[in-house]
């Protein structure tokens, strides 16, 4: 090594001085201890006796179940409380069916709430008390469990798993996966295998119907092929499925994603919630691939045509943001923030509910699916807030977004991300009639 | 997500508790976070020095990208990307500090402790020739050495592709060592002798 690249090297290798080590400690210990958590949603003991009798005889459950759910601080539906697009759209069609299964984990208890299939997807919520010291179940939730359909193992492939902290020890969350050929209604079982071993068997019944329309429709790019095999549509999700063979030599092996960007004839951009998938190499060198990709659905009638737009990221620089942003404070008066090439945000209304703050906003561009997602709020002292999750769409292009207890004699202000076009690749694009 | 998986799972080389804590965190697990910033906290300072030079705004730049990374991690879809996501924010927040004094990075402000431990080599000299070096090509060469991060993450941090980022080593070594040697065999010509002559 020269003697420069030993100094810089020295230069560059010190360890961390102590006063930026008490910066840093001074700081996490000043990080709240909780984020805002939805306190509506809380469940005092008064009010826990009122609801038990109310799950008792309004809803018709056992009284044991009833009895159950009662012992779980969340009043109202968690399946719509902490679940994403899907599970909030079946529960508000009402399709979840409430069970109160419970196991006791430790000290505290894991309750299974409600179950939801719609003829294409399965969902499970749950909440666990005591969550800090089952702190690892909730990992076993993930990666740990075999599911029996009418007491067989089923292949499920991707079990799907969403949750978060509703309260200090408390954790709630949603389990789900796609079906394939599962009856109307079937007993699930989930077991925890390894360490505390447990078992719930819930019953499942359908409710909601899926349609699916065959594409068969196959295009060729740089040294593979994609095949539009299907669109599922179903009351929770808008589904489509791809076949590809991927020559060995192909970009498409380099660490990139593809995304699909849905848009109908009415000015409609389906949100996108989840995808899986993966390739799998063949004898002859090629890799053979199988993806899913699952957006909002269609309530209601469904457009005449529907137009898929495949776009490329590359995931190692995907996140590879500077601050570009674009803000402004509520004055009382509608203003447009612009979201770089992608488009432009107009907030339209802002109103408080009980110490929220209810946003109403519009956004116009190439992908208003990604565009209606990057919305957050500051104080005057640049505290962020938590919001509702998945924003809520009014309209084709108009949607709200609620964010929790925000100061009384606040200004708010508003920002959204700017952001680069897609990468669309045209060679794939595909649009096909629905009706 | 690659084309090869779209779903999480696990890779040769990736450190599944640091996923396994980016996803507790990014849930609102406090202890989590405080977790991932305590394994990162030396190489968060080692960039961020490169970058504004001073200790007190190593740790302004610090304090303010722990903040932004715990209300924004939600927003980090890849949670083996955490490093070099918080690195990122680092980066900017130094950038910030940067643009507040219209990016004047003082000399003085520069550890004199360090130089004057370094023995057999005027440090204060050495670091006044790397002075002249593109500012593009110092920032490369003092990234290059820190021990915490790979080509990859240089490559994530600067926004280039890693062949690039090869290249703009082996360059800014080339330049830097052309002012080096330039610098010596005019010292030695100053002090009387002509090496390259062999007297």
């Amino acid at each position: 090594m020269e003697k420069w690249e030993k100094h810089i090297s020295r230069k560059v290798n010190a360890e961390v001085p102590s006063e930026v080590d008490q910066r840093i400690e001074l700081t996490l210990t000043s990080l709240p201890h909780q984020k805002k958590y939805k306190k509506k949603w809380w469940l005092s003991g008064v009010v826990a006796l009122v609801v038990l009798s109310f799950l008792f005889s309004t809803l018709g459950l056992s009284k044991t179940i009833a009895e159950r759910m009662s012992t779980i601080p969340v009043l109202g539906s968690v399946m719509e409380m902490v679940g994403g697009i899907e599970e909030r759209e079946g529960q508000q069609q009402g399709l979840t069916t409430p069970i109160g299964e419970q196991v006791q984990i430790g000290d505290g208890n894991l309750t299974f709430t409600e179950t939801m299939y719609d003829g294409q997807n399965v969902y499970v919520s749950f909440v666990l008390t005591e969550a800090d010291e089952n702190a690892h179940l909730i990992d076993k939730l993930r990666d740990d469990l075999l599911i029996l359909i009418d007491g067989k193992p089923y292949p499920h492939t991707h079990l799907n798993w969403r949750g978060e902290y509703i309260e200090e020890n408390v954790y709630a969350g949603t389990l789900s996966f796609s079906s394939i050929s599962l009856p109307d209604s079937f007993l699930f079982t989930i077991r925890s295998i390894g360490v505390d071993e447990w078992q719930v068997d819930l019953p499942v019944e359908r409710k909601g119907e899926k349609e699916e329309v065959e594409l068969a429709q196959t295009f060729s790019l740089q040294n593979s092929s994609w095949t539009y095999q299907s669109i599922t549509f179903s009351p929770t999700t808008t589904k489509v499925h791809i076949k590809t063979v991927v020559e060995e030599d192909s970009l498409f092996l380099e660490d990139y994603s593809m995304r699909l960007d849905i848009q109908d004839g009415n000015g409609r951009n389906l949100r996108s919630t989840r995808s899986n998938g993966g390739l799998k190499r063949q004898s002859d060198g090629s890799y053979a691939g199988s993806y899913t990709y699952y957006f909002e659905p269609y309530k209601g009638e469904l457009p005449q045509e529907i137009t898929i737009k495949p776009y490329l990221v590359n995931y190692n620089t995907e996140n590879n943001k500077g601050p570009a942003w674009d803000q402004e404070t509520w004055q009382g008066k509608s203003f447009t923030l612009g979201q770089g090439e992608m488009g432009e945000l107009t907030v339209l209304d802002v109103q408080r509910n009980q110490g929220d703050l209810v946003i109403t906003y519009q956004v116009d561009g190439n992908d208003e699916s990604q565009q209606a997602a990057s919305i957050w709020i500051e104080d005057q002292s640049g505290n962020r807030y938590k919001d509702d999750g998945a924003e809520t769409r009014l309209d084709n292009h108009t949607f709200q977004q609620t964010f929790y207890d925000f100061p009384k004699d606040e200004k708010v202000t508003i920002f959204t991300e700017q952001m680069e076009n897609h990468d669309y690749m045209k060679e794939l694009e595909f649009t096909f009639p629905v009706q | 997500m690659g084309f090869r998986s779209l779903t999480n799972e696990r890779e040769g080389g990736i450190q599944l508790n640091v996923v396994r804590e980016v996803n507790k965190a990014k849930k609102g697990n406090r202890k989590s976070f405080e977790r991932l910033v305590q394994e990162y906290k030396v190489v968060m300072y080692r960039v961020s020095k490169t970058i504004v030079g001073t200790d007190e705004d190593c740790a302004d730049a610090t304090q303010e990208a722990i903040l932004k990374a715990f209300y924004s991690i939600d927003t980090l879809r890849e949670p083996k990307y955490f490093k070099t996501w918080l690195l990122r924010i680092v980066m900017n927040e130094c950038y910030a500090i940067l643009r507040k004094r219209n990016n004047v990075i003082d000399f003085d402000s520069i550890d004199q402790h360090l130089l004057i431990e370094e023995k057999g080599f005027e440090a204060l000299e050495v670091e006044d020739l790397l002075q002249q070096l593109d500012p593009h090509d110092s920032k490369v060469l003092h990234l290059y050495f820190i021990e915490d991060l790979t080509l990859k993450d240089m490559a994530y941090l600067l926004d280039l592709p890693e062949n690039t980022v090869k290249t703009q080593i082996r360059r800014a070594k080339q330049r830097a060592n052309q002012i080096f040697t330039t610098t010596e065999e005019g010292q030695a010509w100053k002090n009387g002798k002509n090496t390259s002559q062999g007297k």
